[in-house]
């Protein structure tokens, strides 16, 4: 290995390392599980906003709890870049992902109008869709961060898309019940992530 | 083996604390003292002497901020750091490999 080869990989350590604390698993479970409800509740357009306020949240518990016992640290600009990057592209596969489900919705709603037994079976298999899109996602930060859990979490959403076209669920109860898995992974990597870093007195 | 090549080798550097921070603020922007710590596995008492040591020397940033309304202290690796570093890095491969032939 040379001396490159060696700097790439002690960087690449030091980032993943700063998403081991859990505080993403938390917010990112907690979104899908919000973005669960109101689709049990019949406003499936609600769903979408919620991810917009696990951001600050996030930020919020980044900086009150992590950072105190992680320190801080400011990564290369090109690992920035790439950072954004691949937020702008996660981002676009989701608004990908929303527009193809409504697509696809509405389009399996007007073909098959007439024929109420296929409606029924297609509009099943859509509804399990919305779980098994946002693996996508789930993927993409498994790559971005260098995460393999994320990758797990995908297959969790995946099998949740699945249970809720097999068994007739409304694809709230697939993100309720994926997103609350997440969480919970979440809450116990946090608490081990503060037994081991307690806050230390100093910061200088 | 040439048989001054210890002269050549930079002792502020030579040092596993010093190494282990220079190494660890190499691959980075810039890094805070808790960071540092987590990182290194060294008490704040060290990091405090070895940073002044390598600030000293010119190797390190020191740059001294607010986090809200705590003190935060976070470090750099000056262009003469990172070169110095690099040239720590070439001789020691340099006499490792002499050892080893």
């Amino acid at each position: 290995m040379n001396a490159v080869q060696g700097a790439a990989k002690l960087e690449s350590k030091l980032y993943r390392g700063t998403w081991q604390d859990g505080t993403l698993d938390i917010v990112a479970g907690g979104c899908l599980a919000l973005m669960g409800l109101p689709w049990i509740f019949g406003y499936p357009a609600l769903g979408p906003i919620v991810p917009a306020l696990g951001v600050p949240i996030w930020l919020v518990l980044r900086q009150s709890i992590t950072a105190p016992r992680m320190g801080q640290v400011t990564f290369t600009r090109q690992r920035q870049t790439r950072q954004v990057r691949w937020l702008l592209s996660t981002f676009g596969l989701g608004v990908a992902a929303l527009v193809l489900f409504v697509v696809l919705y509405k389009f399996v709603m007007v073909r098959h109008e007439g024929d109420s037994d296929l409606l029924a079976m297609k509009v099943q298999w859509i509804a399990g869709l919305p779980p098994a899109l946002l693996s996508v996602l789930s993927l993409c930060a498994a790559l971005m961060l260098g995460q393999g859990r994320f990758v797990a979490y995908a297959g969790l959403l995946i099998l949740a898309g699945l249970v809720v076209a097999v068994a007739d669920l409304d694809p709230g109860w697939g993100l309720l019940g994926a997103g609350t898995v997440v969480s919970v992974i979440g809450m116990v990597m946090l608490a081990r992530f503060m037994k081991r870093y307690p806050v230390t007195a100093t910061n200088s | 083996m040439d048989s001054t090549w210890h002269n050549t080798i930079d002792k502020v550097i030579h040092e596993p604390a010093r190494l282990s921070m220079l190494a660890c603020l190499y691959v980075v922007e810039s890094a805070d003292f808790v960071f540092l710590q987590r990182q290194t596995g060294l008490t704040g008492g060290n990091i405090s002497s070895h940073m002044s040591k390598l600030e000293d020397a010119g190797y390190v940033k020191v740059v001294k901020t607010f986090v809200g309304k705590r003190p935060n202290t976070s470090f750099q690796l000056t262009p003469k750091g990172r070169g110095s570093l690099e040239t720590y890095c070439g001789t020691m491969k340099q006499v490792l490999g002499d050892l080893a032939d």
